[in-house]
C-alpha cells in the first residue's frame, strides 16, 4: 500500500456507483483511497470491506447503464450462479461480494 | 440427445433454424437465453436429476456458451438447471409468471442471477453429489477497471465504458470483453478469439500510423479475454442513434471522402482491410479522425474468412458469403454509401438509374457522382 494512503470519512449515505465514479475521476486521493480499500477488502480484510460498502452502493437504475438484469448482484446470502460469465459480471457490480463460505466436508 | 429425450417421453424444446439458435446465442434483446440451444422439461425431480446425469455424460468433451444466471451441473459441463415456471396462467397478469412453495404460497418467478434455486428448496443436484466450483479468481475487473456502462451486452462479450483505477489520476477508459465460446461462427472463432485479433490488428495498424485506438492492456479473467483501450474524444461522424446525417450537401459529401480516403489507404497500405467502415465508427475530433473496432478486419488478400459487417454497408451481392474476393472492395463500397448518405440523407438504392435519378434531382456534381460509383461499385482490389 503507498505511503501516506489518504483516508476520508464515511459520508451520510452511500454514494451511488456514478458519484463514486465522478469522485474518482475528480479526486486522484480519493481514487488512490477507494482502490486500496477494494484490494483490502478483496484480501478478506473486513474492515476494508465495511469501508467500502459504507461508501459506495450500487443503484438498481444502475444496472440499466451495464445492460444487466434488475436485481442482479443483489442475490442474498451464497449465489448459485456458477459460470466465469457471470461471475465477471458480478465483479462489475459488486467490487466486495461477499463469497459464501467454504462448504464443511461431510 | 433426442433418443435419449424421446425414449423418456419427456418435453423439451429446441429452435427450429440454425439461424433462430446464431440468435439466441447472440443474446441480443435477451442476454438470458445465450446458450440455451436445448430446454428440458422434466416432470419431477427425480427425472431432472437422471437426465442431468445422463444430458451431461453424452455431451461431456463439447463445446457451448456459457448461460448466464443459470446453475452449472458440473464443471464445464453443458448442462445447466434453474426452477422456473412452465407454462404461464392466462389467468395471471404477472410479466414473470409464479411459482409456489410447498406450502401452496405464490411468489415470483425470478429469471435472474442468483435465483436459480428458489429459497425454500435445497438444490437436488447437490444433493444427488453433483459438485460445482465456483468460477472465481481476483483479476483486474472490479479492482483496478470498474466498467459502469455498457454499449453492447452480448453472448460474445460486452463493450464498457470503465474507470481505470491502475494509473493516477484515474482515467476512464472502454474495455471489450470476449467470451470463451462466445457466438462462435461457422469458423470456430469465438468471441475471445475475435478480441484477441482486435488487439493484434490494432497494434498492427498503429504501429503504420493509423489513428486507432491505443491499446492499455489486455488480460484475461474467468475465461473471457480482455482488451482495455483508450477513449476516444470527440464525435460520431453522425449524431448518435441517427441512421443519416443531420445536415446533408454534396460539398460535405465530398469533404468527407477528401478526408476519410487518406485514412482508408492507411489502412490498406498496412495490408489490411477494415470491413466495418461505418459511421457510428468514424469519430471526429478537432478535425481529426480517428477509427473504431477491428474486430472483423482481415488481410487484403484473405479469402477463407466469413462475411463481415453491417448490412446497410455492404455489398448487397456480398451478404451471408462463406468467402470472401481479395481486395478492398468492401471499405471501398461503404466509402460510397457515407458519401452518398452525405449528399442525400439517404442509402444509395441498389439500382443505378435509381441513384442516377437522385443525382440528377440533388444536382450531384459530374465528378464527385463518377467519384461515389466508383466506390459503389467496387468488385475486388
Amino acid at each position: 500500500m503507498a505511503k501516506g494512503t489518504p483516508q476520508f470519512k464515511k459520508p451520510a449515505k452511500p454514494l451511488s456507483f456514478k458519484e463514486v465514479v465522478k469522485k474518482i475521476l475528480d479526486d486522484a486521493d480519493y481514487a488512490k483511497f477507494f482502490r486500496g480499500e477494494i484490494v483490502k477488502a478483496r484480501k478478506g480484510n473486513k474492515k476494508a470491506e465495511a469501508i467500502v460498502r459504507a461508501h459506495f452502493k450500487f443503484r438498481p437504475e444502475e444496472l440499466k447503464a451495464l445492460k444487466l438484469p434488475k436485481g442482479f448482484g443483489s442475490c442474498s446470502g451464497a449465489c448459485t450462479d456458477t459460470t466465469g460469465t457471470t461471475t465477471n459480471l458480478f465483479e462489475f457490480v459488486t467490487p466486495v461480494h461477499v463469497w459464501p463460505k467454504k462448504r464443511k466436508k461431510n | 440427445m433426442r433418443p435419449i429425450l424421446a425414449g423418456r417421453d419427456v418435453l423439451f424444446k429446441v429452435p427450429a433454424r440454425l439461424e433462430l439458435l446464431g440468435g439466441l446465442n447472440s443474446g441480443v434483446g435477451q442476454f438470458s437465453q445465450v446458450g440455451k440451444f436445448l430446454t428440458v422439461y422434466p416432470s419431477s425431480t427425480a427425472e431432472a436429476i437422471e437426465l442431468a446425469r445422463v444430458l451431461h455424460s453424452v455431451t461431456r468433451g463439447l463445446r457451448g456458451p456459457e448461460i448466464p444466471f443459470d446453475v452449472r451441473y458440473r464443471k464445464n459441463s453443458l448442462v445447466y438447471y434453474r426452477y422456473g415456471v412452465f407454462r404461464r396462467s392466462r389467468k395471471s397478469s404477472a410479466r414473470s409468471g409464479v411459482v409456489f412453495d410447498t406450502a401452496g404460497h405464490r411468489h415470483p418467478d425470478r429469471r435472474e442471477a442468483g435465483h436459480a434455486i428458489p429459497r425454500w428448496l435445497k438444490d437436488p443436484f447437490r444433493e444427488s453429489g453433483a459438485h460445482q466450483k465456483k468460477a472465481r479468481s481476483l483479476g483486474p475487473i472490479g479492482v483496478e477497471y470498474l466498467p459502469y456502462k455498457a454499449f453492447a451486452q452480448r453472448g460474445k462479450g460486452g463493450i464498457y465504458e470503465a474507470v481505470d483505477l491502475s494509473v493516477s489520476p484515474a482515467r476512464v477508459v472502454i474495455i471489450k470483453e470476449g467470451r470463451r465460446d462466445g457466438e462462435t461462427a461457422w469458423n470456430g472463432a469465438d468471441g475471445y478469439a475475435r478480441v484477441q485479433h482486435e488487439a493484434h490488428v490494432l497494434r498492427s495498424l498503429r504501429k503504420a500510423g493509423v489513428s486507432v485506438p491505443e491499446i492499455r492492456r489486455t488480460f484475461s479473467q474467468n475465461g473471457a479475454c480482455y482488451l482495455v483501450l483508450e477513449k476516444i474524444a470527440g464525435r460520431p461522424l453522425f449524431p448518435r442513434g441517427a441512421l443519416q446525417p443531420r445536415t446533408i450537401s454534396w460539398r460535405r459529401a465530398a469533404r468527407f471522402l477528401e478526408r476519410l480516403e487518406p485514412v482508408l489507404s492507411q489502412i490498406h497500405a498496412a495490408g489490411w482491410v477494415w470491413r466495418d467502415c461505418k459511421p457510428s465508427h468514424i469519430f471526429l475530433h478537432r478535425g481529426v479522425v480517428r477509427l473504431l473496432d477491428f474486430e472483423g478486419a482481415c488481410p487484403i488478400d484473405e479469402t477463407e474468412v466469413l462475411t463481415w459487417g453491417s448490412a446497410n454497408y455492404l455489398p448487397r451481392d456480398y451478404y451471408d458469403s462463406f468467402t470472401r474476393r481479395p481486395g478492398v472492395f468492401e471499405d471501398r463500397h461503404a466509402l460510397g454509401v457515407i458519401a452518398f448518405q452525405f449528399g442525400t440523407g439517404k442509402f444509395p438504392p441498389e439500382k443505378s438509374r435509381e441513384r442516377n435519378a437522385i443525382y440528377r434531382s440533388t444536382r450531384c456534381p459530374d465528378r464527385l457522382q463518377k467519384q461515389i460509383e466508383n466506390l459503389l461499385s467496387s468488385k475486388s482490389g
